[in-house]
């Protein structure tokens, strides 16, 4: 079987023979055509043989092409040209058959034996009652029904419709003997409907051979009407339905050739409401969908309606390409997005239609695939608590944990590291607290601190008095009852992650650039781009978007009218499912109140968890699937009844989608979308030139270091971290914690971490925004920013690029 | 008028038959030359009319490919209710009562593309824009551009970066 190559992205098919009509090329002089005009032998009434539909007759005419090249011009095609009769024309042609029968009723049969012998026994039995005789009148008016039915043949009432034919074979090959070789062929595989009545070559019979269509009599006529459609039939032509339907269909499933080009697959055609994108601003692009007279368009969807959209399918099948699209759009349209972009490919990409001084300052480039030590890198620190409140810290620690819990598949099971990692990031939040408290982010802990607070009791010891007292107690008390295997399954997720240099500067810093928060309420354009290999980058994608979820819920604070609308590309969905039951779509349901969309892509929805498989499809906005294995599909179809087969996802072409979404009018039924390349849509918005001065930019906007002087401070922070806070004065053991005591005097409203002395001297580099605010109320803006903080002005650097 | 009367004229009128016809004869042979006339006049004015019909250039012609899917299994209903649609849809070429059947038939075409057999249907275009939405239910039919990338034309996008 062969699928039906895209009808655009196939070469161009003419219609008719290009060796025909084209005489400048060599080649097409040396082609031989073969020519076959087929008639019925026998007058029309005569019926072919009615062949049947199993198995499919066209299987022989499938056979007889399987060797045709193409590659050297050879072709075959067998034309059956139509004209319906007109119903009156039939009836009268009924007629006439019917008086020539009644005019001579021997016609056909000459003497009808059968009548005479039944007269004779009738005779013989003698006269046995009235029965014989009643029946004789019933037995001559079934044999009056017999004769009209032999005399009108197929035309008999009920054959509609009638067609007149014209049938043409014309076969083409480089060698004139190979050409009539496939004329055979093809004419062999019409033998079937040889019965009362065949089909017979057309010319002159000049005793012992025959004028084929070849012949230079016929020839010019016959291509004029092979090429042009025109129709001249013979005299006997008239055909009805029944008997040529083998011929009016397409090849059936019991056709066993496999060289049969079939569809992919009957999909809906796209909803007539469904808009065509040309860059609007409130539209998402979504690829070329089929217009309903043929050709195709853009099509995008109504922002306004898309909450959440699942993008299905086999990796290399343009699921990233697609997304690539729709971020481009986003970005230029004003909209903030993170790009979750693993090996980077879609950035170097996407990079070029991005260089615009437009789009300079709200461009952020996070790039974790490169060792080299010489590059700048953002940074984040999840545990910083530079900029945040204390109420926060709950919800820091639970997202962090769950991010590492969900990337290394930690379950029930694993309590015991769970609980160990908590109380490790817990602590190292109020440490992180303290010191950014004392005024001193440059020192808070990392990631690659939990290292240290569970292998180096030294100096655990010396920063326990600094901690909660349950903390305290942790440490004190339950931690040495553990035994030692549950340490190194904590540690181990801490040595895979400073196993890279690019992440360990990234996560290495006190500070943190990247603050997908800010990135929300700014409209910035993040593009994160993990190494794409094994454990570490799961685990740093899982990070990274917990980090986004909680953000997200963050924005409880803002009103609901000035919340921007932030989209969320993020492929391999399942690598941060698995975490606990459900929680995935507890929070893409929760995230779309607070305008983040996340357009999750992954291949396989199976690998998802049935709760948020079943979570997530309950409120998809858009699906769409590519080639998928067949469980997968059967998953896809499922949700659309009947309407797509899984087989035809199954077939789907690369950069091939099925898709539905939703529209005014609800969920719409699927329809074939074919993906759009960046290349053909943005080739206006191409700027190579552009993308050095991006790079500078980028370096502003999320002021850059390089690797090597995060690393060098890195090694130093144990030490430093320790020596500071050692400095600090112990907090009283049972009051409340440093920073704790303003919340708690002035209740929900006050200024949660309003500005300390030492805090003045917090030069913070990437906000310009409002802190979070988990579970309390919101901050006063007036406490909210020092006095001596600069907040980088998002239009600051607008001219960088001009 | 009595019978016998009624009986003599009869008499007249059989024995003089040979008059008769060949008065009819003399009628006839003397007016045959404009009978035929008109008669091969009428039978040349519409062939003409069709001739003149037929040949005029042949109507825009368009292929639809049928590409059934591998569950496609019709009954041989299905199939002839796809000839009435042929039927009908060729009703759609013209609506002059005298247009020429030469121009306006449905092609039911097989060919090999790669080696691979495919089934179109070509026609006059507004045949097949009838004919296009009355397929078989598993067989997608899809246009054959007969130029083909020429149906979809560059996009021109308009992002708000560049309006603005």
């Amino acid at each position: 079987m062969t699928i039906a190559p895209d009808p655009t992205a196939a070469p161009p098919v003419n219609l008719t023979k290009p060796e025909a009509d084209d005489p400048g090329q060599p080649a097409a002089q040396e082609m031989h055509y073969a020519r076959a005009e087929l008639a019925l032998a026998l007058p029309d009434q005569l019926a072919l043989r009615e062949v049947p539909l199993t198995p499919d007759p066209l299987e022989a005419l499938a056979n007889a092409v399987a060797d045709i090249r193409e590659d050297l011009g050879e072709s075959a095609d067998v034309v059956l040209d139509l004209l319906p009769i007109a119903p009156t024309r039939v009836s009268s042609r009924r007629r006439r058959l019917l008086a020539q029968a009644r005019r001579n009723p021997a016609d056909r049969f000459g003497f009808d034996l059968s009548a005479v012998m039944s007269e004779i026994a009738t005779e013989m039995k003698g006269n046995q009652g009235d029965g014989a005789r009643q029946r004789s009148p019933q037995a001559q008016r079934a044999h009056g029904a017999t004769d009209t039915k032999a005399a009108l043949g197929k035309l008999a009432p009920g054959a509609e419709p009638v067609f007149s034919m014209q049938l043409l074979v014309r076969t083409c090959a480089r060698d004139e003997y190979r050409a009539r070789m496939i004329l055979d062929q093809v004419l062999a595989a019409l033998e079937p409907w040889s019965g009362e009545n065949h089909l017979r070559p057309v010319g002159l019979h000049l005793g012992v051979t025959r004028l084929r269509a070849d012949h230079w009599i016929y020839r010019s006529k016959f291509d004029r009407r092979f090429e042009t459609g025109l129709f001249v039939p013979r005299r006997h032509s008239w055909v009805t339905a029944q008997e040529i339907a083998g011929l009016l269909k397409p090849p059936t499933k019991h056709n066993m050739a496999p060289n049969i080009t079939r569809s992919g697959g009957v999909v809906p055609p796209p909803p007539a409401a469904l808009p065509t994108w040309t860059g609007q601003h409130g539209l998402l692009p979504l690829g070329w969908v089929a217009k309903s007279g043929g050709g195709e368009r853009l099509a995008g969807v109504p922002l306004r309606y898309l909450l959440f959209a699942l993008f299905l399918g086999k990796s290399g099948f343009g699921k990233t390409e697609m997304s690539l699209v729709q971020a481009i759009a986003l970005a230029h349209n004003g909209f903030g997005m993170l790009f979750l972009d693993p090996h980077g490919d879609g950035w170097i990409r996407a990079r070029p239609y991005l260089a615009h001084k437009e789009l300079a300052d709200r461009i952020w480039e996070i790039d974790l695939t490169s060792p080299e030590l010489d590059k700048m890198v953002g940074s984040w620190n999840p545990l910083s608590m530079e900029r945040r409140r204390e109420a926060e810290i709950p919800d820091i620690v639970q997202y962090i944990v769950t991010g590492f819990a969900a990337a290394v598949g930690w379950n029930d099971a694993s309590a015991r590291a769970k609980t160990i990692l908590t109380r490790a990031v817990e602590s190292l939040v109020h440490l992180s607290w303290q010191v950014c408290q004392a005024g001193r982010p440059d020192l808070a802990p990392t990631v690659f601190q939990i290292r240290t607070i569970l292998t180096d009791p030294v100096w655990r010891t010396g920063v326990l008095p600094y901690l909660p007292k349950d903390v305290r107690d942790f440490w004190e008390q339950t931690f040495p009852g553990y035994s030692k295997e549950a340490i190194p399954i904590v540690i181990g997720i801490i040595e895979r992650l400073s196993s890279s240099n690019a992440i360990k500067a990234f996560l290495g810093s006190s500070r943190s650039t990247y603050d997908i928060r800010h990135a929300m309420d700014t409209g910035k354009i993040v593009f994160v781009c993990p190494a794409g290999t094994g454990d570490v980058d799961r685990i740093i994608s899982s990070l990274l978007i917990y980090d986004l979820f909680r953000a997200g819920l963050s924005r409880r604070d803002t009103p609901p009218d000035q919340r921007r609308d932030f989209y969320s590309f993020i492929d391999e969905l399942t690598s941060v499912d698995g975490a606990s039951k459900g929680t995935l779509a507890q929070i893409t349901e929760q995230l779309r109140k607070y305008n983040v969309k996340l357009l999750a892509m992954t291949q396989m929805a199976q690998r998802l968890s049935p709760t948020t498989r079943q979570g997530l499809l309950q409120n998809l906005s858009i699906l769409s699937t590519t080639a998928s294995d067949i469980d997968e599909a059967t998953l896809v179809t499922r949700r659309w009844g009947k309407k797509v087969a899984p087989d035809t996802i199954v077939q789907l072409n690369r950069y091939n989608y099925v898709m539905s979404v939703t529209l005014d009018g609800g969920t719409t039924d699927p329809f074939r979308v074919r993906g759009a390349s960046v290349e053909d849509l943005y080739g206006d918005y191409y700027r190579p030139q552009n993308e050095e001065r991006l790079a500078r930019a980028i370096d502003e906007n999320l002021q850059r270091r390089t690797v090597r002087d995060i690393l060098t401070d890195l090694r130093r922070l144990d030490s430093r971290l320790r020596a500071f806070i050692l400095t600090l004065p112990v907090p009283p053991d049972d009051g409340p914690t440093i920073g704790d005591a303003p919340c708690d005097d002035e209740g929900p409203h006050g200024p949660a971490d309003g500005p300390g002395p030492a805090v003045a001297a917090a030069k913070p580099r990437v906000h310009d925004s409002e802190g979070t605010v988990i579970s309390g109320g919101r901050p006063d803006p007036e406490d909210e920013t020092p006095d001596n903080v600069h907040p980088i002005n998002p239009h600051q650097n607008q001219s960088r690029l001009g | 008028m009595n019978t016998t009367e009624l009986i003599d004229g009869v008499i007249d009128f059989v024995g003089d038959i040979p008059g008769h016809v060949k008065q009819l004869a003399d009628w006839t042979l003397s007016n045959a030359w404009w009978v035929a006339l008109a008669a091969t006049g009428t039978g040349g004015v519409i062939a003409m009319a069709r001739w003149a019909v037929s040949r005029g250039p042949m109507p825009q012609r368009t292929a639809l490919e049928l590409l059934p899917t591998t569950d496609f299994d019709p009954k041989p209903e299905e199939i002839v209710r796809f000839g009435h649609q042929m039927a009908r849809a060729h009703k759609s070429v013209s609506r002059w009562l005298i247009s020429s059947s030469r121009t306006g038939a449905l092609r039911v075409r097989f060919t090999c593309f790669d080696g691979s057999l495919s089934m179109r249907v070509e026609g006059p275009d507004r045949a097949m824009s009838v004919l296009r939405h009355q397929g078989y239910a598993q067989v997608e039919m899809r246009p054959v551009e007969a130029d083909g990338r020429a149906a979809r034309e560059r996009p021109q996008i308009r992002l708000g970066s560049q309006t603005s």
